[in-house]
């Protein structure tokens, strides 16, 4: 992986042709598309990212928070007071968008009686959120938030009509919801499909050029691509690593493979007694062929992680991969108290093929040094519950379930590192906390970076999981379509996409 | 016969009470939070609990199953856990397309059924009759995924004639949608259609009444039609209403495959997602299909032999 940027559309030919529908297949359906209730889930942030707007945003080609709803800001030489200069904007319904709707959003995003994942975090730095006029927006923190601005660019703090949303409420928002974003929703069919068609007051004058896109939810990987293959979808994204040189050989089909920020790796738990050894986990680091598995499981597609943070804004490239050296790997399990090593209870998805491949290679070269696996598969809802109570051993999600919703490394890191007991690993490394407690707390832009690079170099040293790749996405495309392109956080906008005839 | 009506329609009820007990018993025994699964892996533990306090999941198990039965008795069997929508909302229109796929494949399943039976019981051990029970025994072999996955690859992919996946929104799409799933059921029950009809054809026609037809004369055609197919069809007719549990059990794999919205695939992302609430709902309904089906066979057999009555 060569530096990282996220990734700009390939040059279209011009002129644009506006108009048309663009079918995209997706395999995930939301949960909800109601920003507000704090939920993050994969399926729902490509949709919501269509229909909503936040004060700041990501762009192709950038990594930095672009203005968004906000032309600009103001922050006080603090630190704690943001105060945000908004645009001209209009709702789906032609309200138009005010500083009051923000306070609103704002507040029931911060509520701790949200549902969702970032109720406390947005609660613990929120002291005061108010409208200084209709079009001034002004937030004062409780300390100051060094990543604040990226966090703004997150699908969660969208703006929502105020007026609309507390009439009909939560659970009818999730099926009816109105947003200022570049598409609004006509319908959602559940298990089917959800359409969408132009903003006519979209605030991008000319956006998108797209009439209307249907995204439609197809559980089966096999389906999607047939349906790419046979011309009834325009775009297919998340193509399975088996399936992908088959896609690209497909007449009248294009592929994009893009960086995302995403690891792959094989989560440890700590409580159990040979985990807790920093010489164990090195040893099985060692003892991993990263440059196999990319070739094997992941096609080459991928490249070996060199940090078990995915690589965004401050990763360090020059930070060494640790390579496969079964001898280096011996040796350090000579150390330790399991000298003829002991038996490994790895948990995976039923239907991830990835993850039993990986495992049937570490079974292989973490056998001479005693280690045995036995690969426990189960469905994802107990996957992620075993997770969440501590039950496993080693556990392997499916590629790109480690991901990072910013381009920063701040939610990655305080949820890997800090919360829930090191994301139920139980890794306790001082070093490692007081770095990532001084990232996450330094303002100065080169001071992160020189921080976040102790702190991946830590990690190699002391890891806190078995890394394996940081896996790209995969995305096909009918030749026709044009602007398409996956961001570093593994979702896409809709706004610059258009089909060509 | 109403009392007949009467006495099956109550021995039903403890059947679906039966049957909402088992799922619910064995939903809430399966590993799975679905607190945790709505709000992912990384989701602070004080959230979670926080959720699964509000859903009511950390009440009494008892307390849970008791108030479900008593919002099914109204129709009310609460929001769904992953988006909050009214469970009624969720399932209601799930129905048709999955009512309309098992329609449609056992039209398709008669279609083909019928006359390879009548060709197979006519040539009975001949070549004819070898080709026919062979090729049936291979499709009902095959898996009903890679089965669909070949006819889409065939139809859709290299002819282009059909849709390879969804429902459309017209009723026309919903037919040119609903095609080669029903086509994909309807490989897996003819060879039961086939079978069953075969043999009882070959029974009937060696019947005493069929023999007494030929004697007096009547047309080959009209001893097969009148006379030995309508007796053996009885049996298909049953075979079916049996087989309707199978069906709704194929239609959870096909719906899949198909990308078609019926209860089949909201069942597997319910079960997926813990969804409690749409799970237990889904079985009422699964087990009310049953339970109607097998009573419509009943009272059919009541109607044609009316020693089942007594």
């Amino acid at each position: 992986m060569q530096g990282v940027t996220n990734p700009t559309p390939p040059p279209a030919p011009s002129p644009v042709v506006k108009g048309g529908t663009l079918i995209l297949d997706r395999g995930v359906e939301p949960q909800a598309i109601d920003p507000l209730s704090g939920q993050d889930d994969y399926g729902a942030i490509p949709v919501m990212i269509q229909l909503f707007d936040q004060l700041v945003e990501i762009l192709p080609g950038s990594t930095h928070p672009q203005p968004g709803l906000a032309t600009s800001w103001d922050i006080s030489s603090n630190g704690t007071v943001y105060t945000f200069h908004l645009r001209n904007a209009k709702f789906c319904n032609g309200q138009p968008v005010t500083a009051s709707d923000w306070v609103f959003s704002l507040q029931k995003i911060a509520d701790p009686k949200t549902e969702g994942n970032y109720g406390q975090l947005f609660q613990s730095y929120f002291k005061h959120i108010q409208a200084v006029n209709a079009s001034t927006l002004q937030v004062t923190l409780t300390k100051p938030w060094p990543a604040f601005l990226n966090w703004l660019t997150f699908q969660v703090p969208s703006v929502v009509p105020k007026a609309y949303y507390e009439k009909i409420g939560t659970a009818q928002f999730n099926n009816h919801p109105i947003g200022s974003g570049a598409f609004c929703m006509t319908r959602w069919v559940h298990g089917q499909e959800i359409d969408m068609v132009k903003n006519p007051y979209y605030w991008r004058a000319g956006e998108p050029y797209l009439d209307a896109v249907q995204v439609r939810f197809i559980t089966n990987d096999n389906t999607r691509v047939l349906n790419l293959r046979s011309g009834t979808s325009d775009i297919l994204d998340d193509i399975p690593f088996q399936q992908f040189s088959q896609v690209k050989a497909f007449p009248g089909v294009t592929t994009q493979v893009q960086k995302i920020a995403a690891v792959d790796q094989m989560q440890l738990n700590e409580m159990y007694k040979p985990l807790a050894d920093p010489n164990v986990r090195l040893a099985l680091s060692y003892a991993t062929p990263r440059a196999a598995i990319n070739r094997t499981v992941f096609r080459n597609l991928a490249s070996p992680a060199n940090s078990s943070i995915p690589a965004l804004e401050n990763w360090d490239p020059s930070v060494p991969v640790i390579p496969y050296d079964p001898a280096k790997a011996k040796a350090l399990m000579a150390k330790t108290a399991y000298p003829h090593g002991f038996h490994l209870n790895v948990l995976s998805d039923t239907g991830d093929s990835a993850a039993q491949d990986i495992i049937n290679i570490l079974n292989q070269t973490w056998a001479p040094l005693g280690v045995t696996i036995s690969a426990q598969t189960v469905d994802n809802g107990t996957l992620q519950t075993d997770y969440g109570a501590e039950k496993f051993q080693g556990m392997i999600f499916p590629p790109e379930s480690d991901s990072s919703d910013l381009t920063v490394e701040d939610q990655f890191i305080t949820e890997a590192l800090l919360l829930n007991n090191a994301q139920f690993s139980n890794y306790k490394d001082p070093t490692v906390t007081a770095l990532s407690n001084q990232f996450l707390n330094t303002q100065s832009p080169s001071a992160r970076k020189t921080i976040f690079g102790q702190l991946q170099r830590r990690l190699q040293a002391n890891p806190n999981t078995v890394t394996f790749v940081f896996s790209p996405s995969r995305t096909g495309l009918k030749s026709n379509v044009h602007g398409f392109v996956i961001m570093l956080p593994n979702w896409f906008r809709l706004d610059q996409v258009w089909k060509g005839h | 016969m109403l009392r007949f009506i009467g006495r099956r329609i109550l021995q039903a009820v403890p059947v679906l009470i039966g049957v909402t007990l088992l799922s619910f018993l064995l939903l809430h025994l399966t590993p799975g939070d679905p607190a945790r699964i709505s709000l992912g892996p990384h989701a602070p533990q004080s959230a979670v609990n926080f959720l699964r306090e509000q859903l009511g999941l950390n009440k009494p198990l008892p307390t849970q199953y008791v108030n479900f039965i008593a919002g099914a008795a109204h129709f009310d069997f609460g929001a769904s856990v992953a988006n909050h929508l009214p469970v009624r909302d969720l399932v209601g229109p799930r129905i048709l397309p999955t009512l309309w796929l098992l329609a449609l494949a056992v039209f398709f399943s008669l279609l083909l059924g019928i006359p390879l039976a009548t060709l197979s019981a006519l040539k009975r051990n001949r070549a004819a009759d070898h080709a026919i029970r062979v090729g049936t025994t291979i499709t009902y072999a095959m898996p009903t995924f890679w089965v669909g996955l070949l006819l889409t690859l065939l139809v859709s992919v290299k002819l282009g004639l059909l849709p390879s996946s969804g429902y459309g929104t017209t009723f026309g799409d919903h037919i040119r949608g609903l095609i080669l799933p029903a086509a994909t059921v309807a490989l897996f029950v003819t060879p039961l259609v086939v079978r069953s009809l075969r043999s009882s054809m070959i029974e009937t026609m060696g019947a005493e009444f069929v023999e007494a037809a030929r004697a007096r004369g009547f047309s080959a055609a009209r001893v097969m039609t009148r006379h030995v197919f309508r007796n053996s069809l009885i049996s298909t007719v049953t075979l079916l209403a049996v087989l309707s549990g199978a069906l709704l059990s194929g239609a959870v794999v096909v719906e899949n495959v198909f990308a078609i919205p019926g209860l089949g695939s909201l069942l597997v992302e319910s079960v997926s997602s813990r969804d409690f609430p749409v799970v237990q709902a889904l079985t009422l309904v699964f087990g009310v299909v049953v339970i109607l089906l097998s009573l419509g066979a009943d009272l059919l057999y009541a109607m044609i032999d009316p020693r089942v009555r007594l």
